[in-house]
Order: C-alpha cells, then sequence, then structure tokens
C-alpha cells in the first residue's frame, strides 16, 4: 500500500471549523489564523472556500461562524446507522486470563466493522477504574463496556456518562444504574456448582465458599449456592472467606485461612477459576485434598480436572460471547434503539471428568 | 455531484474534500473507487484527501466502504455551545414513548435566526417539515417566533450581538429594541409562522459559547392530543440535555492538551 500524505488545506479547513465550534463564538480570518498559528493568506483562502461550500457563513461584521451545511452534514453522519463506533472497554485485569479474553474477541469484532477500541486495565483497583471511566469519556468513546472491579459503579461514572450520552453496557457482572448489562446466568452458575457438591458429597457435607471481588457476579454465584444447598438438608455451609480479589493469590491466602481455623469441610466452592487454582495450590503445600468446584472453565482448571482434581468441576463461561453480546448491545443502545432487553443473560453449564475432554475450554 | 477542474477557485483541496463529503451525505457509503469515480477526483491525489478526511474524523471507514465521521457531530455542536446536547438528543428522544411519535427539533437561536441543529421526525404531517440547517427569521414585525419565548431577553440580546446580521446594526438594534419593549410573546402552544403548533422548552442559554437553545416540539394546528403531558415530556428531555456543561468543559480541556502535545502544524506541509 502507498502511503498517505496529509493534505494541509484539508486538514486546516478541519482545524478551522473545530476551533469555531470550540470557542463558540464568530472570528475574523486574522484572529483565527493567529489562534491556530496558520498563514493569514492560507486561513482567509480556505474560509472563501468553506464560505462557499456554505460550511462557514460571513457575519454583518466580517466575522465567520460555522454555516448550515455543517449541520445537513452532521445529520447525514448520524443517520448512517452503520458508522463504526468508538468502543471504550474498561477491565478488570490483563492479569486475569477470562479479562483477556474478552479483549480478544472484542478486539476481532471491532476490527470487523472499522470502529476504535479505547481500553482500559483496571489491575482490580476500583479507584483506578473510577477514574478510567472518565478518561474515556473524554477520549471521545461513543459507548462503554465496563466489566466492573466492584459491585457499586463509581459515584459519579454513571451521571458523567449520561451526561455525556454515552451508553454503558456492564458485561461479566451487573451494575445498577447502567443501561444494559451481559453476564453469564451467575445464579445458575452457583445452582449447577451446589447441586454438584451436594451429590458429590452424598447428600451430607460441609462447604466452605471462597469469595472474591465485592461484584455482583460474585454476589449471585454465591446466592445460587446457598439456593442449592437450602434444597438439601444435609449440607451446610461452615465457611465464607471474602477474599477481596480473584486472583489465585487470594485462592490460596483462603485456603490457608481454612486450615488456620481447623475448620472441618468436605468441600469448597471458589468464585471463580483462579481461586479455586490458588486453592488447589495450597492444598498441595497443605497435604490436603478436598474436592473443589470453581466457575469459568478456563483451560488451566479443565486439564486439573481431566488429571483428576483436587478441583472436580468448573461452570463454564464463554467470555468471547459476553462481550460480543455487550458490544452489539451497546451499538444498538448508541443508535438510539432502546427497546432491547436490559438484562441479557448468557447461560452457563457444568465442565466435570465426564465431559471436560469435549469442551473448547480458553484462556 | 464532482468538482469541474479549473473552477476550483482557491483552496481547491477544500472544494474536492467537500465534493466527497457532499457525496457521502447523499449516498450514506461509498467505497474509494466510487468516490474517486462520482467525485471526480484525480486518482494520483484522491488517496491523500482521503487519507487526509480519514486522520480528521471528517470521514470513516466501514468495512470497505467510507461514510461519513463523527466530527461533525463535534463541530455541529459549537451551535449548541456543548457536543453531549446534540449527542444526547437523539437518544433522549427514542427514549421517550410520548415524544417519539412527534417531531421534535433543537434550535439554536444564532443572530437573528432560529438554526435547526438537528431534528427527529414523528409521525404526524406538519405544515412545516423542520430540518438540521434550515434558518428562519425569529422575530418580525408582528412580533416573536414561539421559539423565543422560553429565552430570556438578556440572551436573546446576547446573540443579536455575538452573531450580527448583514445590514445596519443601529436598525438591527433599533428593530429588536422596539420588539423587546413589547409584551406580545406567544403564549404557548402557539401557532408558528411556519403554521405548525409548537410547544418550547429552554435548553441552553448560551451564555458562554454558541447560542440560546431550545427543544422544539412541532406539531400539526390541529393537534387535539395531550399537550400537558407532552409538555412535561419535553421539559424531562430539555433537563436531560442541560445537564452536560461539566463534561464539556473537561472535553474542551483534553481537546486543547491533545492539541498542545500533538503540535497543530506538525505534519503540513505546503501545497
Amino acid at each position: 500500500m502507498v502511503p498517505t500524505q496529509r493534505v494541509p488545506a484539508v486538514a486546516r479547513a478541519a482545524t478551522i471549523l473545530r476551533h469555531l465550534a470550540l470557542v463558540g463564538h464568530p472570528l475574523t480570518g486574522t484572529a483565527l489564523a493567529s489562534a491556530l498559528g496558520l498563514p493569514r493568506s492560507s486561513v482567509i483562502g480556505i474560509c472563501d472556500a468553506l464560505a462557499e461550500e456554505r460550511l462557514l457563513v460571513r457575519l454583518g461584521d466580517g466575522s465567520l461562524w460555522l454555516g448550515p451545511h455543517v449541520l445537513e452534514l452532521a445529520s447525514a453522519a448520524t443517520t448512517t446507522m452503520d458508522r463504526p463506533l468508538g468502543v471504550g472497554f474498561l477491565m478488570i485485569s490483563r492479569q486475569n486470563s477470562f479479562s483477556t479474553a474478552m479483549l480478544d474477541a472484542a478486539t476481532r469484532e471491532i476490527g470487523g466493522d472499522e470502529g476504535r477500541l479505547l481500553v482500559r486495565d483496571a489491575r482490580e483497583d476500583p479507584a483506578r477504574q473510577h477514574e478510567q471511566w472518565r478518561e474515556l469519556i473524554e477520549e471521545g468513546a461513543d459507548v462503554l463496556i465496563v466489566d466492573s472491579v466492584s459491585a457499586q459503579a463509581p459515584p459519579d461514572g454513571l451521571a458523567l456518562a449520561r451526561q455525556a450520552g454515552v451508553p454503558v453496557v456492564a458485561v461479566g457482572s451487573r451494575l445498577d444504574g447502567a443501561d444494559a448489562g451481559v453476564t453469564s446466568d451467575n445464579t445458575q452458575a452457583g445452582l449447577l456448582a451446589g447441586r454438584f457438591l451436594a451429590d458429590l458429597c452424598g447428600g451430607r457435607g460441609r462447604v466452605a465458599i471462597l469469595d472474591g471481588l465485592n461484584k455482583n457476579a460474585n454476589v449471585d454465584r454465591v446466592a445460587g449456592l446457598h439456593e442449592a444447598l437450602r434444597e438439601v438438608p444435609g449440607m451446610e455451609i461452615v465457611a465464607h472467606e471474602r477474599l477481596g480479589h480473584d486472583t489465585p493469590a487470594a485462592g490460596e491466602r483462603g485456603m490457608r485461612n481454612l486450615s488456620t481455623d481447623e475448620t472441618d469441610v468436605d468441600a469448597v466452592f471458589a468464585v471463580c477459576d483462579p481461586i479455586a487454582l490458588g486453592a488447589a495450590r495450597a492444598q498441595d503445600e497443605l497435604g490436603r485434598r478436598i474436592p473443589i468446584v470453581g466457575v469459568d472453565a478456563r483451560s488451566e482448571v479443565v486439564e486439573t480436572i481431566l488429571d483428576g482434581g483436587p478441583i472436580l468441576a468448573s461452570i463454564a463461561q464463554d467470555p468471547a460471547r459476553l462481550i460480543v453480546t455487550a458490544i452489539r448491545a451497546a451499538k444498538e443502545l448508541a443508535l438510539g434503539r432502546v427497546s432491547m432487553p436490559r438484562a441479557l443473560l448468557v447461560p452457563v453449564r457444568l465442565i466435570d471428568g465426564t465431559n471436560a475432554g469435549e469442551f473448547p475450554s480458553w484462556g | 455531484m464532482g468538482v469541474a477542474r479549473g473552477h476550483e477557485g482557491r483552496a481547491p483541496a477544500v472544494r474536492r474534500a467537500a465534493a466527497v463529503l457532499n457525496l457521502l451525505a447523499f449516498e450514506r457509503r461509498a467505497t474509494q473507487g466510487e468516490i474517486v469515480r462520482s467525485a471526480g477526483l484525480a486518482k494520483s491525489s484522491a488517496s491523500d484527501l482521503i487519507g487526509t478526511l480519514l486522520e480528521e474524523r471528517l470521514v470513516a471507514r466501514s468495512g470497505d466502504a467510507l461514510v461519513l465521521g463523527t466530527a461533525f457531530v463535534e463541530i455541529a455542536a459549537g451551535f449548541a455551545g456543548d457536543v453531549t446536547v446534540v449527542r444526547r438528543f437523539g437518544p433522549g428522544w427514542e427514549r421517550s414513548p410520548l415524544l417519539r411519535e412527534h417531531t421534535v427539533s433543537l434550535q439554536a437561536l444564532v443572530g437573528t435566526r432560529s438554526v435547526c441543529v438537528c431534528v427527529r421526525l414523528g409521525a404526524h404531517v406538519l405544515p412545516y417539515t423542520p430540518r438540521a440547517g434550515n434558518r428562519l427569521p425569529f422575530a418580525a414585525e408582528s412580533g416573536w417566533e414561539p421559539v423565543t419565548r422560553t429565552v430570556p431577553r438578556d440572551d436573546l440580546l446576547r446573540t443579536i450581538t455575538r452573531f450580527p446580521e448583514h445590514g445596519s446594526p443601529m436598525e438591527e438594534r433599533e428593530r429588536f429594541d422596539a420588539l423587546l419593549g413589547r409584551s406580545d410573546a406567544a403564549e404557548e402552544p402557539a401557532i408558528a409562522s411556519t403554521g405548525n403548533l409548537e410547544v418550547n422548552a429552554l435548553v441552553s442559554m448560551g451564555a458562554e459559547r454558541g447560542a440560546p437553545v431550545v427543544a422544539t416540539l412541532h406539531l400539526p394546528p390541529s393537534y387535539a392530543g395531550d399537550l400537558f403531558a407532552l409538555r412535561a415530556a419535553l421539559e424531562g428531555l430539555a433537563g436531560d440535555l442541560r445537564a452536560g456543561d461539566a463534561v464539556e468543559r473537561r472535553r474542551i480541556a483534553h481537546h486543547q492538551r491533545r492539541l498542545a502535545a500533538e503540535g497543530l502544524t506538525e505534519h503540513d506541509r505546503d501545497e
């Protein structure tokens, strides 16, 4: 491909139009040239051409202002329904393969239609993610897709997006007040995990929960587990470790806490696979072997399941399907089509030793 | 659609760029080859021209075709003093089950004219259908148009001064002084000189930048529906649009930082 060269007159014309829009009042050709650091003769020539095209008008005192054709072109631009959008994606952490699987799928989806993907990595820090809401809106994202670090949206994040006319789609975990949410059916994930554990324990057992980030997805998974175990009188939840992070380190810490407390546990439910992997690692070091069920079904966990444990099952999510669904929902919202459902649940399924071999894992 | 070569006057590249933009406004989307043919561009310079338009976001790629870019929405926001007002207008109209049955426009009162910034068309047939870019006088000897009713008189005076019309400034000013002394501003809903029945809600006074902006609901003159509910919905829309000033300030700061960082004329070269 032959590299293109910038056409200065066209770039300067765009700069002149933008500058007038920014200052919000008419300027003379001389004032424009001075403000933009451009030669006056060049600015006057370009302004004449823009005025002939009705992109500028000359006012009674000779100053220049935006012409009506700007509005006609803006109207045409907004009615081009499939125009590419700037999609802002706030991800939890590049260290988390669930997040990176979503990022890979988002890159493919956005790249297909020549849109822009603006990405920020919160590195599991709510304050950093809060600041990133603002950054992406200021950078001109048309829509925001948020994989939230916390259960609550930043206090002014949603208001900021609403003020800017930027629809917000929560992905992975729902956020109160977002325009839409695309999540796995997390309650179903907890239910499937609970039923699996009840079967595993023969209807009588003591379960510990290793919980992670304080976000809606984890809350729903734990709620689903409670609901499943309530139906089996012999099953009991004896510990609920709130670890604050969805990481292997948190899982290790949780498992060690259970050991230190000498909690008598027959099975462990980890709200996500990184925590499950950390718990399994800690068990190796502690010389224990307690069955673990995670959520995600990422490849490392599927290998562990095939090897016989201690992770015996995981509830499969599909990060690519989640983010693609979120991007498509966000585009609909950006075009003003608000009749779509506000909560989109992607079904999940249990992966254990019986079907792990055929499961197309990710991460 | 193309630009006849030899009749391009000064800044011929700007005229050629305008031809490309007009083509895309008409066709909605076109491949580079179609643009070269239809806009009468020389193949040798077309890539540079389209590359610059892409860089400036005046056009954008959509698959293997080009479409108009988002920059025009940002530039059009100069009328309203706030890009968020323009961006939120369409989705706000769509969200309101009451309003989306009807034609609603954003009108900027620029100088002595009401300029239609953007519009969403409803189901009812009107005597006058507003269109983005249309400019109508908002004051005449017979009195003020309904669109001015919600705008404070000081703000009307400011826009008349900020955007001076052609003709004698003194005559213009005297005419408006005389009109401002009247108390015949139309009560709403009122029939505008276009023949439409109008309800209006103030969105912005245009104090610092741009012009006063009004959300206007256009109805058939014989409309007999629930005007009270429609007015409430229009006020709700105007209130939502009004809330964006703080964000706009941050956007401007960001834009200025970016300009400073890039260096405005860094890549420019003489033609």
